[in-house]
């Protein structure tokens, strides 16, 4: 495939740019980056569905090139574009090949992974135990324990969001999963005290 | 520090020294309070996808449910003596309380059963329609309709704590 000389005005020819990026131009690097950037994305957006699969995919395929780049293994710079599309199609090959030996591995050891799936009574009773020891906390103590551990939130970022001290975020915190933790040691309330 | 703090401080990238904790982690793996954090993860997701993490929701929040494919069945109250059956393929129920109240915006559900009392505490009320709707999973559903007669109080928050309205509900059993 040839590669498009002087397509872009006033800008250097991508040749040029991989000469001077495997010398060690960062700006032309990253120009490289931007100009395939396009047809990457097209390339991974027939075979993705969500946008982030798409930029992750697209991320890849520039940390491998540049790699590639910096270590001198852009042979010819005139077909530098047949080079990326190579690293996309190995790429694609690999999620593919993983896709496929994930299948197998399942197939002959996924029973082995059954114990990761809990106990469906078990978890039905959790999952029971802790709707009704939330319910019977404050929402203070349930936005804190929501914000911390299910959206993963630092101290100082629930701090900020609920107009509180962030040393009373930790105290708020670690109080409500004390006492969470209490309340889930006992029966569902509406079976009575154990 | 305590097990529960150290690895709330892990999860929320607090912990001082995280490589420390993870070779810990995986040297000890068998931790009661490691499982139930994981537990807490897990099933805190699921709740909070369903709104029924916090207590009470928004009409549309239950729309919302409904338009995602989840079996919803919503039963709506008026004060006194009810009762509800749960459907068979129920995911969530759905307990609309008229509470006649657009001025408040959170109460506290207190319910007395034979043998036992708790409180929702703070639990949201839909100000456009005075009503709450009080989503719950299908497991604590069948336990708490399955557990006779229960006897509810919506009441103030503060002061007083003035009961706004009474239900009984499940007589029958």
């Amino acid at each position: 495939m040839a590669v498009l000389q002087g397509a872009v005005p006033d800008e250097p020819s991508i040749p040029v740019l991989v000469v001077a990026g495997a010398a060690g131009d960062r700006q032309a690097e990253a120009a490289l980056c931007h100009r395939f950037a396009p047809a990457v994305r097209t390339f991974a957006r027939r075979r993705l569905r969500t946008n982030d699969a798409v930029e992750e995919f697209a991320q890849d395929v520039f940390l491998r090139f540049v790699e590639a780049l910096r270590a001198g293994q852009v042979a010819e710079p005139e077909r530098v574009g047949g080079f990326i599309l190579g690293i996309c199609k190995n790429l694609a090959r690999e999620r593919a090949r993983n896709a496929e030996r994930r299948a197998q591995l399942w197939e002959q050891f996924g029973s082995a992974l059954a114990t990761l799936s809990d106990e469906p009574t078990l978890a039905a009773y959790q999952l029971a135990q802790l709707e009704d020891c939330l319910s019977q906390m404050p929402q203070r103590s349930r936005e804190v324990i929501r914000f911390a551990f299910i959206d993963g939130q630092p101290a100082a970022a629930i701090a900020s969001r609920l107009a509180m001290s962030e040393g009373n975020v930790r105290v708020v915190r670690h109080r409500a999963i004390e006492a969470l933790r209490e309340c889930m040691s006992t029966k569902v309330s509406w079976e009575g005290a154990s | 520090m305590k097990r529960l703090e150290e690895i709330g401080a892990y999860l929320t990238n607090e912990h001082e020294n995280p490589d420390a904790f993870e070779d810990a982690m995986f040297d000890a793996p068998d931790d009661a309070d490691l499982a139930w954090f994981d537990m807490l993860a897990r099933h805190g997701a699921h709740l909070a996808s369903h709104y029924t993490f916090d207590m009470g929701c928004l009409r549309e929040d239950v729309d919302a449910l409904v338009a995602a494919g989840l079996r919803v069945q919503v039963e709506e109250r008026w004060p006194g003596t009810t009762r509800v059956d749960l459907a068979d393929d129920t995911q969530l129920l759905c307990t609309k309380l008229h509470i006649g109240r657009t001025d408040l915006e959170r109460v506290d559900v207190e319910i007395t059963l034979a043998h036992a009392q708790k409180t929702m505490r703070d639990v949201l009320v839909d100000q456009r329609e005075g009503a709450i709707y009080g989503l719950c999973e299908r497991p604590l559903a069948q336990i708490a309709y399955g557990a006779g007669r229960s006897h509810v109080k919506i009441r103030e928050r503060g002061g007083e704590r003035r009961v706004i309205v009474e239900y009984t509900f499940n007589e029958h059993l």
